[in-house]
C-alpha cells in the first residue's frame, strides 16, 4: 500500500511510495551495549554514595558532582549521535525510483536516487548467524551504465524487498511497453483498450525472456536475471493519466460521434480537401486507457 | 572550585550546540509519526533534568 506524504526532496505529487525501509534494529544493539556498559559505572558510583554519604560532603564533592553531570550528558551524546545515525538512514522505493538516505553522524548527509528503468539485477544476501535468524541482510542494485551500484545494507527481509523492487521494474516496464504499443497502434490510427494493451504488453513479454531483451539504455535496460511475466497476475498497473489535451469522458462521446457520422459521410461523398490530414489522424487516436 | 565551575560551564556550551544540532537533524529530517519527535522530548528532558540536578547540588554546597 502507498504511503501518504512527501518523504524526500524531490518527490513529485505523483509519486508513489511503496517501502520506506530502517535498518534492521539489530543494527542499533552495540549503542545499547555501549550504553549499558558506559552506565554501570554511574550506577556504582551512586550504589556508593548511598551507603556512604558522608563522601559526597567532601572537598571533592563538587568535581564528583560536576564529573558525573558531563559523563550522564556525554553518554546522552552519544545515544543521541547513534540514533540520528541509525534513524535517518532511510531507503525508500517508489513506483519510479529507488531513494538510497545515507546519514554519516550529524553533519554528513547524502542522497541517492536510481531510476527504476536503470536497475539491471537485484540480489539479496544473507550472511551470518544473527542476520539469518533475525532476517536481516543486504539487498544489492546492480545499475545499467558506469553509475556505482544501489546497497540497501542490513535491511529487514531483503528477499521480499528485492522482489518488490523486480516487481516495480516489471511493472514499469509493462507500463513503458504499453505506452510504446499504444503509440505505435495510434500512428497507424487503430484504437486500443487497456485490456487489448495489456495482453499486448504479456504476449511481448512471454516473448522476450528478462535475459534476452534487447538492451536499450533510453527506455528498457537489459536486466541479467530471468524473470517471469507472473507478477502481471498479481496486481494491476498503476493508472495512466489521462492526456489533459484530450476532452473529457462526456465530451469524449459527442467527439466519437461527430467522427462516425463524418466518417459516414466521407463514405457516401467523395473524398474533398474539407477533412484534413490532422483532423482524420486525431480521430485515429482515440485510445481510451481507462477503459 | 571555580575552575571545575568554569570547565563546567564551557562544556555545557559545546554540549547545547551539539544537542541543538541533533534536535535539528531528527526535525528536519523526521516523518510524521516516526519516533523522531518522541526522541527530542525525551532528550530535552533528561538532558535537562542532568544539568538542573547538577547546578542545583553545586549551588547547595556553594551556599
Amino acid at each position: 500500500m502507498p504511503i501518504k506524504g512527501r518523504l524526500f526532496p524531490t518527490q513529485t505529487k505523483q509519486e508513489r511510495v511503496f517501502l520506506l525501509i530502517r535498518k534492521h534494529w539489530f543494527v542499533y544493539v552495540p549503542f545499547v551495549l555501549l550504553f549499558i556498559l558506559m552506565i554501570l559505572p554511574v550506577v556504582a558510583v551512586m550504589v556508593y554514595w548511598s551507603f556512604n554519604f558522608e563522601t559526597i560532603t567532601t572537598l571533592n564533592g563538587n568535581i564528583i558532582i560536576v564529573g558525573a553531570s558531563a559523563y550522564l550528558l556525554s553518554l546522552l551524546g552519544v545515544q543521541l549521535f547513534g540514533f540520528v545515525d541509525y534513524y535517518l538512514d532511510v531507503d525508500i522505493v517508489t513506483d519510479r525510483r529507488l531513494i538510497d538516505i545515507d546519514q554519516n553522524g550529524l553533519f554528513k548527509r547524502k542522497i541517492s536516487e536510481l531510476y527504476l528503468h536503470q536497475v539491471q539485477d537485484v540480489e539479496a544476501k544473507v550472511e551470518g548467524i544473527a542476520a539469518t535468524l533475525l532476517h536481516f541482510g543486504d539487498v544489492y542494485i546492480q545499475t545499467a551504465g558506469e553509475r556505482e551500484n544501489f546497497i540497501f545494507r542490513s535491511i529487514p527481509h531483503p528477499y521480499t524487498v528485492a522482489k518488490q523492487i523486480v516487481n516495480l521494474h516489471e511493472q514499469q516496464y509493462q507500463q513503458d511497453l504499453m505506452i510504446k504499443t499504444g503509440d505505435q497502434r495510434q500512428s497507424i490510427g487503430k484504437s486500443l483498450s487497456y485490456g487489448e494493451l495489456e495482453s499486448q504488453a504479456k504476449k511481448i513479454l512471454k516473448s522476450q525472456p528478462f535475459s534476452k531483451r534487447i538492451a536499450n539504455p533510453g527506455i528498457f535496460p537489459a536486466p541479467e536475471a530471468e524473470m517471469t511475466s507472473d507478477f502481471l497476475t498479481d496486481s494491476k498497473p498503476p493508472a495512466i493519466s489521462r492526456d489533459k489535451s484530450r476532452p473529457k469522458a462526456g465530451k469524449r462521446k459527442t467527439v466519437r460521434k461527430r467522427a462516425k457520422v463524418k466518417k459516414e459521410v466521407e463514405e457516401e461523398q467523395p473524398k474533398t480537401g474539407h477533412i484534413s490530414e490532422e483532423g482524420e489522424l486525431r480521430e485515429g487516436r482515440e485510445v481510451d486507457l481507462q477503459d | 572550585m571555580a575552575y571545575v565551575f568554569i570547565f563546567y560551564l564551557i562544556f555545557l556550551l559545546g554540549f547545547l550546540i551539539y544537542s541543538l544540532a541533533g534536535i535539528y537533524h531528527l526535525w528536519r529530517f523526521g516523518y510524521s509519526g516516526d519516533l523522531t519527535k518522541a526522541i527530542i522530548i525525551i532528550y530535552s528532558f533528561i538532558s535537562a533534568a542532568i544539568i538542573v540536578v547538577s547546578l542545583f547540588l553545586i549551588s547547595v554546597r556553594i551556599i
